[in-house]
């Protein structure tokens, strides 16, 4: 039986497929990304925390104070690392656990640096 | 809009966002092509509330922080109390920050992977991880937001 496949449908599956696979391909970074964000932000806060110069660098809007600084640096830099892991990190394996546990040891690091006790603790170990 | 608006507005947000947290979630119980449908639906919303609510909460803390006798801020800190602004809202406001991270890493999950998560439960199971971490990093600013307005509303 000779089935024939117009050219344009084969172009449409291709076309299809390689974005699919663009798509899958940026789901790394993003991880990367989320983590990035509040280990930053964390970092971020015990700065402000020990370094008033730090503090005041941060102060981008006086109605939030230093709390603007440290989450606009944090979300840019979760960018920076989301779009940079698929240019970069190509050849690292792609397990999705292991993904998963780097997001969530980011976030579990993140709140542990914004919860005063630690970051008290954390300032007088730097002061 | 007063600020009691903003809050209001920050709050029914955050409750839009713990439903579709639900519908999402539902979704990955028994995946079809449909269910992936809503589940794409579910999580763009979930990620479009948590930027809103951030928004949003960003603005009422503006109010909550204002360096005059009669914020918030300046009421717990002189009251018996002062370690529901100390201790607490420290954390509600980054917790509440890291949110929409995590609603952008499950809407790029769910649209990256798409077809797959419909063939490979160990990558549902990872979703459902990354959809329950939203889940209970909003419940600590959503709970923790609602024991501070209790005791000093903006």
């Amino acid at each position: 039986m000779n089935t024939t496949v117009p050219l344009g449908e084969v172009k449409r599956v291709l076309l299809r497929e390689r974005s699919e696979a663009s798509y899958e391909a940026i789901v790394p970074g993003v991880f990367l990304g989320a983590a990035v964000v509040p280990v930053v932000i964390g970092c971020l806060h015990v700065l402000a925390e020990v370094s008033p110069k730090a503090k005041s660098f941060l102060t981008l809007h006086a109605g939030i104070g230093p709390y603007s600084g440290k989450v606009l640096f944090g979300y840019l830099a979760g960018l920076l690392a989301a779009l940079l892991w698929p240019l970069v990190g190509r050849r690292v394996g792609h397990s999705a656990r292991a993904w998963l546990a780097v997001f969530l040891g980011g976030l579990l690091l993140g709140t542990a640096l914004v919860f005063t006790p630690v970051v008290h603790w954390l300032a007088e170990l730097l002061q | 809009m007063s600020p009691e608006w903003w809050a209001l507005l920050h709050g029914f947000l955050a409750t839009l966002f713990l439903m579709s947290f639900s519908g999402s979630y539902v979704e990955l119980i028994s995946p079809n092509l449909s269910s992936l449908k809503r589940l794409k639906l579910g999580v763009s919303l979930m990620a479009l509330s948590s930027w809103a609510i951030f928004l949003t909460g960003t603005y009422a803390y503006i109010f909550y922080r204002a360096p005059v006798p009669g914020s918030a801020r300046s009421r717990i800190l002189a009251g018996t109390t002062p370690w529901v602004h100390t201790l607490l809202m420290e954390l509600k406001e980054f917790s509440g920050a890291y949110v929409p991270a995590i609603a952008v890493l499950a809407v790029a999950i769910v649209f990256g992977w798409n077809y797959r998560l419909l063939s490979e439960p160990r990558l549902r199971q990872v979703l459902g991880v990354v959809l329950w971490a939203g889940m209970l990093w909003t419940l600590l600013a959503y709970g923790l937001g609602a024991y501070i307005t209790k005791t000093a509303a903006i």
